[in-house]
């Protein structure tokens, strides 16, 4: 029956459903003639709209640009979850985490090829409802190996009040909040002597994320050029341990750069009293950035 | 109200005018067509009411959009088209690719490709 429609009948109800821009990834996986439409037209029109030009015209063939001013990269990305001095148990935390983000998106991509290079937010509300079942399970046995085994020199502190009681989605989706990046936002972040480097941020407050022990306002963002970079230089030259295994929202990467501890975030942010920074911010190889703003501590 | 219509009658001599060929229009369509304009057209209902109206005219079955969609399209009638695609489009949101695929009847997506 969508052979019978012309071209524009179908642009018509296209621009119906722009709001929610899930409803065009997901019209997106449904056919070629869908597909080359949405991206032809639809994605090419509004992401001109929010994203400023000279990015749109560096990063042409970049796919992932069409995802990023929408698709907040929640707290697993932006590196809230992550802990470097995490315990074991966080760490499989963090391990089921991606590999059981790995395995849907595996068999969506296989209902057809467009989705593999072009991708779909229906992808990562599939991964929260399949998320919220495996940290049901995880949890499950952790209860179950704990009562098994009585380790010597550790106190065991029931799960619960380890984990971080969380909020809404922990891995990518659809994001509050603006939804257009400028390069002012990104100037806030960056450090001096990185000025002439362009990154775009989301606008503030970016996807705000209210979580037991503080609000979160979860951005993400993108370097102009990234490779061609003062910031790229300087996470490239330094040693790998600031390379650490947190894979990009937004594109294939495994992993990302810590921007804060290779000293590129702007100076005099500071610590929490628990340790946790007030600014972290990632940074892949492609340049895609995911971090998160925390409210700055009233009394240090 | 249609564009296509109105075009015809404007072109052909006013003498020579009988029938406007709508060849592309079923006849039970063109008769939904002909109760849309005629509601619209009337001066008796308020604007609430014709969108009350409008709202049951579009409550039918997708394959009788589509058909109201192409006619629409065919016989230039901006409002009606606007209704119809919108009617559409509200079906298709929050849908899933899968239930998308079955609403516009898209069995296998290589045929259609090869079909294209």
């Amino acid at each position: 029956m969508l052979s019978e429609l012309t071209d524009d009948i179908i642009l018509n109800i296209l621009w119906k459903i722009e709001d929610d821009p899930r409803d065009w990834a997901r019209l997106s996986c449904v056919s070629t003639k869908l597909n080359s439409l949405i991206h032809d037209f639809c994605w090419k029109n509004k992401t001109s709209l929010i994203i400023p030009s000279q990015l749109l015209v560096s990063s042409s063939q970049d796919h992932s640009l069409h995802k990023l001013p929408f698709c907040c990269p929640g707290l697993v990305h932006a590196g809230i979850l992550f802990n470097t001095a995490d315990s074991p148990e966080e760490n499989q935390h963090q391990q089921s985490i991606t590999s059981s983000s790995s395995t849907p998106s595996c068999s969506l991509v296989q209902q057809s090829n467009e989705c593999s290079t072009y991708w779909s937010l229906y992808d990562d509300l599939y991964h929260d409802t399949l998320y919220a079942d495996s940290e049901s399970n995880h949890q499950q046995e952790q209860e179950e190996s704990k009562e098994n085994t009585i380790r010597t020199g550790v106190v065991d502190v029931p799960p619960e009040s380890k984990k971080i009681k969380v909020n809404g989605s922990l891995s990518s989706h659809l994001a509050t909040g603006k939804w257009t990046l400028s390069r002012e936002q990104g100037s806030k972040l960056l450090a001096r002597q990185f000025r002439d480097d362009c990154l775009y941020v989301c606008d503030w407050p970016g996807c705000v994320h209210l979580e037991e022990k503080r609000k979160y306002r979860v951005f993400r963002g993108v370097f102009m050029n990234f490779k061609k970079t003062r910031v790229w230089k300087t996470v490239n030259d330094c040693s790998n341990r600031r390379k650490i295994d947190l894979p990009c929202a937004f594109c294939s990467c495994n992993h990302t750069w810590d921007l804060h501890s290779a000293f590129c975030l702007r100076r005099g942010f500071g610590y929490h009293d628990d340790g946790e920074p007030v600014v972290r911010a990632f940074v892949c190889d492609n340049g895609h950035v995911s971090g998160a703003w925390t409210d700055v501590p009233m009394y240090t | 109200m249609s564009k296509t219509v109105k075009d015809a009658i404007e072109t052909i001599p006013t003498d020579e005018i009988n029938s406007i060929s709508l060849s592309l229009v079923r006849s039970e369509i063109l008769t939904k067509v002909i109760e849309y304009c005629k509601k619209h057209n009337s001066a008796q209902m308020s604007d609430v009411d014709l969108m009350d109206w409008d709202v049951e005219f579009a409550n039918v079955h997708y394959t009788t959009l589509f058909d109201l969609v192409l006619s629409a399209n065919y016989m230039n009638i901006n409002c009606l088209l606007d209704l119809v695609c919108g009617k559409i489009a509200d079906m298709i949101k929050g849908k899933t690719p899968g239930e998308i695929a079955k609403l516009f009847d898209i069995k296998d997506v290589s045929t259609y490709e090869e079909d294209n």
